[in-house]
């Protein structure tokens, strides 16, 4: 095989695979953790967070440049990006909350302006000598084919280990999402789950950065989970169904933006994930029709 | 033989919202063990706010005069489920009603442990006596109003609660359903359990419950139905100015 966009061994090579399995993590992680930020009404607010990310890593960024240390260390972006998303993550619904804002009106104000701060400190990246060859644009709309191997494993990693949380806690966190007052009167530490959950949804943000980008990571939060959910079952169910969707939508965007140039990796996952959505409504519409029979019979 | 204990008593309790306005003020009460017990009084009178204030679910209430079975909740949740309006729940969670009455079982389980055979198998036997059992792989966004509601009951039979508290639980069902939920909560009742339940339709308080509380932001009147709702204490609590004369014949 000679064509570009061919599938022989030097584009199986072991970097790739190294970041087609990143991706594979990031696309479980999004798939489940976005299951919860579906069930909590949060969509906007992972799209604010991932949007805030930019800020972060653009200061992450300058600041290790300025310290003279390796400013484009993946740990290093990792860190800037996460505290920016953190802290609009932990913002938006005080806003919302306390100044009577609403929700709606909260994420807008907060997406607006940590993406405007995030733009600005962006053109500061590039304007310096070694910004613009940090390949740090492709944190805008994701780039499989420009990660190293390096950054493959520190995304995986922290999609693995919030995985594990994610599994540890999960009834919990399923009865916070599901009846928080209930929760509460069982006694389960709420603010303590909420803030874990938030800490989850900022590790799936900062692991698919490279990959998504920030500005289309919420689709890979979004698009699997909504499929998941279109198509029913328990939440258990749901949580898995919507992780193996985010792992083949994760991994087609991979391979397909690294077989067509030009194509980013977030659009490229962001069009398979959407395909998925649409596909699940037929799906659900099968399954649907079966359990409406089924309760037209028991009911009582 | 020793009297079972008070599932809540309540002296001189407040609560309110963040602006710093009590919308309880005062209230004192003991609810009778076993019995079916309903929070009636007018809107906006304060009935969930009272509810959720004592469960400690708002941060403007004073729960150190609160007990439950002789003791402050913290030390008896186990034995206390608090079933919310039903607006206040998204139904469209993916969840089926075996997962919902096993979220009962979540404090017995513990942390890091899965929802075992064990644990669904005493889920199913909650489920089963609210009669639903045949409905526990449905989802509960395709259950209609009453099923919801028995299988939030499940959730708290599956608890092993003895104190039921309910916020509205017969709003939006029908007749029917209406009928089928009371007589699941009277055998509860007759099981041990005590039920607390927020009522607004005081044309059927008598048919479904023992005794009332009678509420407009502090307690107008609490016992049996004939005493708790007597005209004059109506009057009182729903401002309809004093009761007519009765007729000179």
């Amino acid at each position: 095989m000679t064509s570009g966009a061919t599938f022989d061994i030097p584009f199986w090579g072991a970097n790739t695979i190294m970041v087609t399995l990143g991706c594979a993590v990031f696309g479980a992680l999004a798939g489940s953790v976005g299951t919860f930020v579906l069930a909590r009404k949060q969509s906007l607010l992972a799209d604010v967070a991932g949007h805030a990310a930019l800020p972060g890593v653009a200061l992450a960024f300058l600041m290790g440049e300025w310290l003279e240390i390796n400013g484009r260390s993946p740990w290093l972006l990792f860190l800037g990006g996460g505290t920016t998303a953190w802290l609009a993550a932990w913002c938006t619904p005080w806003l919302a909350n306390k100044r009577r804002l609403g929700a709606d009106g909260a994420n807008a104000v907060a997406l607006a302006g940590f993406f405007g701060l995030g733009t600005v400190l962006f053109s500061l990246v590039q304007s310096h000598p070694t910004g613009a060859q940090g390949g740090l644009r492709k944190l805008l709309f994701g780039n499989a084919a420009a990660i190293t191997s390096s950054d493959a494993f520190a995304l995986a990693s922290i999609a693995l280990i919030a995985l594990l949380v994610l599994v540890l806690y999960f009834k919990e966190f399923s009865l916070l999402a599901f009846d928080e007052a209930a929760a509460k009167v069982l006694g389960f530490p709420t603010r303590i789950l909420d803030w874990m959950l938030l800490l989850l949804l900022v590790a799936t943000v900062v692991a698919g950065m490279q990959v998504a980008g920030v500005a289309l990571v919420v689709s890979m939060l979004i698009a699997p989970a909504a499929a998941a959910r279109v198509i029913g079952g328990s939440f258990a169910k749901t949580a898995t169904l919507a992780a193996c969707i985010g792992v083949a939508c994760a991994v087609t965007g991979a391979i397909a933006s690294r077989a067509i140039d030009h194509v980013p990796t977030g659009s490229a996952m962001t069009l398979a994930a959407t395909g998925a959505f649409f596909l699940s409504i037929p799906v659900a519409r099968f399954f649907h029709s079966k359990r409406e029979h089924v309760a037209k019979e028991l009911a009582v | 033989m020793s009297a079972k204990p008070c599932p809540l008593d309540i002296q001189n309790f407040s609560a309110g919202y963040g602006n710093g306005e009590l919308v309880v003020r005062d209230a004192s009460f003991r609810l009778r063990a076993g019995a079916m017990t309903a929070l009636v009084g007018p809107n906006g009178a304060g009935k969930s706010t009272l509810l959720k204030g004592a469960l400690g679910l708002l941060t403007h209430a004073d729960t150190a005069c609160v007990r439950f079975f002789g003791r402050p909740l913290e030390e008896v949740r186990a034995r206390v489920a608090y079933l919310p309006q039903r607006a206040e729940i998204d139904w469209t969670f993916p969840a089926s009603a075996l997962d919902v009455a096993a979220m009962g079982l979540y404090r017995k389980i513990g942390f890091f442990h899965r929802v075992t055979g064990r644990w669904k198998a005493e889920a199913r036997k909650a489920l089963a006596l609210v009669g639903m059992e045949s409905l526990e792989n449905m989802p509960i966004g395709e259950l209609s109003g009453g099923q919801q509601q028995r299988v939030l009951l499940a959730r708290s039979l599956a608890q092993g609660a003895d104190l039921l508290m309910l916020d509205e639980p017969f709003v939006n069902v029908d007749f029917a359903t209406e009928e089928r939920l009371g007589a699941v909560l009277r055998e509860a009742c007759q099981r041990g359990m005590s039920v607390f339940a927020v009522h607004h339709d005081l044309g059927d308080v008598r048919r479904y419950f023992d005794e009332a509380v009678l509420f407009d932001g502090t307690v107008v009147a609490h016992g049996a139905i004939d005493v708790a709702l007597a005209d004059a204490n109506l009057h009182e609590a729903f401002r309809l100015g004093p009761p007519p004369e009765e007729a000179i014949p």
